[in-house]
């Protein structure tokens, strides 16, 4: 019955020593979004902009210390601090909704309705192309 | 397991921090499960593939297991790895490796809002894995190229034979790839673009698929 090919989840592959013991959503009060109405992609960008306080929760502290000096993508987020993407999003939402932290890329995609047109403009696609073949 | 560990989250010596944030942009890579989708991130990346958890919810109705049949919430969690490449002008492309099986279908809305575009790897010895992928990528026009993943650098088929196999229309660029090798990763990415570049000037395209 061992042998269904399952991907271990990387919480369960660390023995570090700060190995994920609480249900993911208890950390959030059970939301799966944060407070604002945003959807933050996983590739949105995290510039912490104020320090962590001791009123903060555990997870937000360790998220406004990781993106303390740098840019950290949600998705960054969760595979440095080893919590889900849903987890990340709903922390990173309540803190921008502070103002603790500021999200970049939220703009890089229009409002466009359909997920399918991706209205990335031509120039950014032109300098990825250009920068992709300088590799 | 054709996967090398990507549980490697070790830092690696990283460019000096950008002070103003860089211009994000993603291209998805999709395939079947165990077909190189990481090595490929990983290749061209530079920062080591990195593995997130997603865990959703999903009302699911099937057979588990045991062989009973199952309507109920579950939660799934499943592993998405990814990988960083810095390019010149403060831009950060972002590869996204899709989770590898087909139930997890329902996430990619989320991985490909806003995407370049798509490459979906393909394992001659098990194409039927990436239907779904060419599936889902061409019913909502998202532009993708099909990259035949030559595991020993060995063509095994003609490009011609597997577009036939997987019924690939011909405005949907069918190349070589090898996972490993940063070159052709470069190529297949290069090619992505190409595409979401036409797609853009002309964008009755993709309407018509």
């Amino acid at each position: 019955m061992n042998d269904r090919r399952r991907p271990v989840p990387p919480a369960a592959r660390h023995t570090d020593g700060d190995d994920f013991h609480v249900r993911p959503y208890a950390l959030t009060r059970g939301r799966t979004r944060a407070a604002g109405s945003v959807t933050l992609p996983i590739e949105a960008l995290v510039q912490a902009v104020s320090r962590p306080s001791v009123s903060d929760t555990m997870e937000k502290r360790r998220i406004l210390e990781l993106c303390a000096d740098r840019f950290e993508s949600i998705a960054e987020i969760g595979a440095h601090l080893r919590l889900p993407v849903g987890v990340v999003r709903v922390v990173v939402g309540d803190l921008l909704e502070s103002g603790q932290v500021r999200v970049h890329g939220l703009t890089a995609q229009s409002s466009s309705t359909s997920p399918a047109s991706p209205s990335i403009s031509l120039s950014v696609l032109e300098s990825v192309l250009d920068g992709i073949s300088s590799l | 397991m054709a996967f090398p560990p990507s549980d490697l989250a070790a830092p690696v010596t990283a460019p000096p921090e950008p002070v103003v944030a860089p211009t994000v942009v993603k291209i998805v890579v999709a395939g079947g499960f165990a077909v190189g989708k990481t090595t490929f991130i990983g290749s061209i990346s530079d920062i080591e593939p990195l593995s997130t958890e997603a865990a959703m919810t999903e009302h699911s109705l099937g057979v588990d297991d045991a062989g009973g049949v199952t309507d109920r919430k579950t939660t799934t969690t499943v592993a998405m790895d990814f990988g960083r490449i810095g390019l010149p002008g403060n831009l950060w492309l972002y590869l996204f490796g899709t989770p590898g099986q087909d139930r997890f279908l329902f996430m990619w809305d989320d991985l490909v809002l806003g995407a370049i575009g798509a490459v979906v790897l393909v394992d001659t010895d098990r194409l039927e894995q990436c239907f779904p992928a060419i599936d889902y990528f061409e019913s909502r026009g998202i532009p993708f190229v099909v990259a035949v993943n030559c595991f020993d650098g060995v063509a095994k088929h003609h490009l011609e034979d597997v577009r036939e196999a997987l019924q690939v229309p011909e405005h949907i660029p069918l190349i070589y790839t090898d996972a490993r090798s940063r070159a052709a990763t470069k190529h297949a990415l290069v090619s992505v673009v190409r595409l979401a570049m036409e797609r853009a000037r002309t964008p009755e395209v993709a309407a018509v698929g």
